[in-house]
């Protein structure tokens, strides 16, 4: 049986590839905020709230574009977006449930943000919780129990804590200065590398044991399109624990020393750390949009 | 930086646009199929709860049938389209659904009435 090429078989990967990042930035910096708010300084706080509100923001206006491009996805054509009917039906499904539920996941993000400034207010847990929680909702999640919702929660904050970090820590690297100079960036990296120290495994054996389920089967690694992209997806996070492992216990020691270039380098290697998330997200979006589970 | 991202993109993308959702498990006819006399219906057969949302069959000879729209917006595992009377003709099915998990599913099939 063929599939159907249309549009929609290319806006909807790129609409969740554009959606991933905002997510992740937007949760991850909250969390990022009150789990650094000892190292961050101020000017580090306001940088991370920036990136923030921007990235809440973006995520607020894919999440509510979900819903025309469900229906637009299910008319076939651009027209589909605003048929009434069809948004109707989507609002009814887990799709619309989902995106309400992120929209308001990232409106709280951006009002608290606004008036508990206070990093450790525990109001900001709110918002990110939120967002998580429509995660749960609608998509590949929702077949694999309860069991698998709950190792996606956190494999989504784990991942959200850690590629929110990465955006503060390269504006750092670039320019230490501002942000208390060298000693400074040093204990940042450093808190943040002992945190990754429990965060990595999290991430890895929650990731595995979420895709175990889905997945059903070890041959269907090989077997299956979603198995093939896994294994891709992989490889892009072994990539990344190599750069991650370099910059703990290589560039943030010579950080400390105070070695003068040490800095500009972990600000480059941040730089193809970001390009192996986007790999990643890549890998996931079309995992989640295009391909169907094994089985 | 961005060659590299275009890069991989298309590395990724492309072998699996091709292989978009489509879980239907089974459909009478089915994908292929040549038949000697024409269906009183089409019955499709998904993984899961799906609602058909567009169904569409046209001939290559008769072109687009007309269909009415009593099969539409049903959620069931199994849907039962009914047919007019069909020439025999190479037709061409394509239907789009909301699957029970929030995806949307569609795909496509062809089958044959009368002889090859």
């Amino acid at each position: 049986m063929d599939a159907i090429a249309d549009i929609w078989t290319i806006l909807t990967p790129v609409l969740r590839l554009a959606f991933y990042p905002a997510l992740l930035l937007a949760v991850g910096g909250v969390l990022f905020s009150m789990l650094m708010a000892r190292h961050l300084g101020k000017a580090g706080q306001d940088y991370t709230a920036r990136v923030t509100v921007r990235a809440a923001l973006v995520g607020l206006g894919l999440a509510a574009a979900h819903v025309p491009a469900a229906a637009g996805n299910l008319a076939g054509d651009l027209q589909g977006m605003l048929d009434p009917m069809l948004i109707a039906l989507v609002l009814e499904t887990p799709t619309g449930a989902a995106a309400g539920m992120g929209a308001a996941g990232f409106l709280l993000i951006l009002l608290v943000q606004q008036f508990a400034r206070d990093p450790l207010h525990p109001a900001r847990i709110t918002g990110p919780g939120l967002v998580i929680l429509s995660m749960m909702l609608a998509g590949h999640v929702t077949m694999g129990g309860r069991l698998a919702a709950i190792l996606l929660a956190l494999h989504l904050a784990g991942l959200a804590f850690w590629v929110g970090a990465l955006l503060p820590l390269r504006a750092m690297s670039r320019d230490p200065a501002p942000y208390g100079g060298l000693p400074a960036l040093a204990g940042l990296a450093g808190a943040f590398g002992r945190i990754a120290g429990w965060l990595v495994p999290m991430l890895i054996v929650a990731g595995l044991a979420y895709a175990a389920i889905l997945l059903g089967s070890a041959s269907a690694v090989l077997t299956t399109s979603y198995g093939n992209l896994l294994l891709a997806k992989i490889g892009f996070v072994g990539g990344l624990l190599m750069l991650a492992a370099h910059n703990r216990w290589r560039l943030v020691p010579e950080i400390a020393e105070g070695k003068p270039d040490a800095a500009g380098r972990l600000a480059r290697s941040i730089g193809w750390e970001i390009l192996a998330v986007f790999a990643i997200l890549l890998a996931t979006s079309l995992m989640t949009t295009s391909v169907t589970l094994p089985g | 930086m961005t060659r590299l991202i275009l890069a991989l993109f298309m590395f990724l993308s492309l072998p699996h646009l091709a292989a978009a959702h489509s879980p239907l498990l089974s459909s009478s006819p089915a994908d292929g199929a040549a038949v000697a006399a024409a269906p009183d219906a089409f019955t499709m057969r998904f993984k899961g709860m799906a609602r058909l949302v567009r169904f569409s069959l046209s001939g290559e000879a008769a072109g687009e049938i007309a269909l009415g729209k009593d099969h539409l917006m049903i959620e069931s595992q199994t849907h039962s389209i009914a047919l007019p009377d069909l020439v025999d003709d190479d037709y061409e099915v394509r239907w789009r659904a909301m699957s029970a998990d929030g995806h949307v599913i569609k795909g496509g099939l062809s089958f044959t009435i009368g002889a090859p």
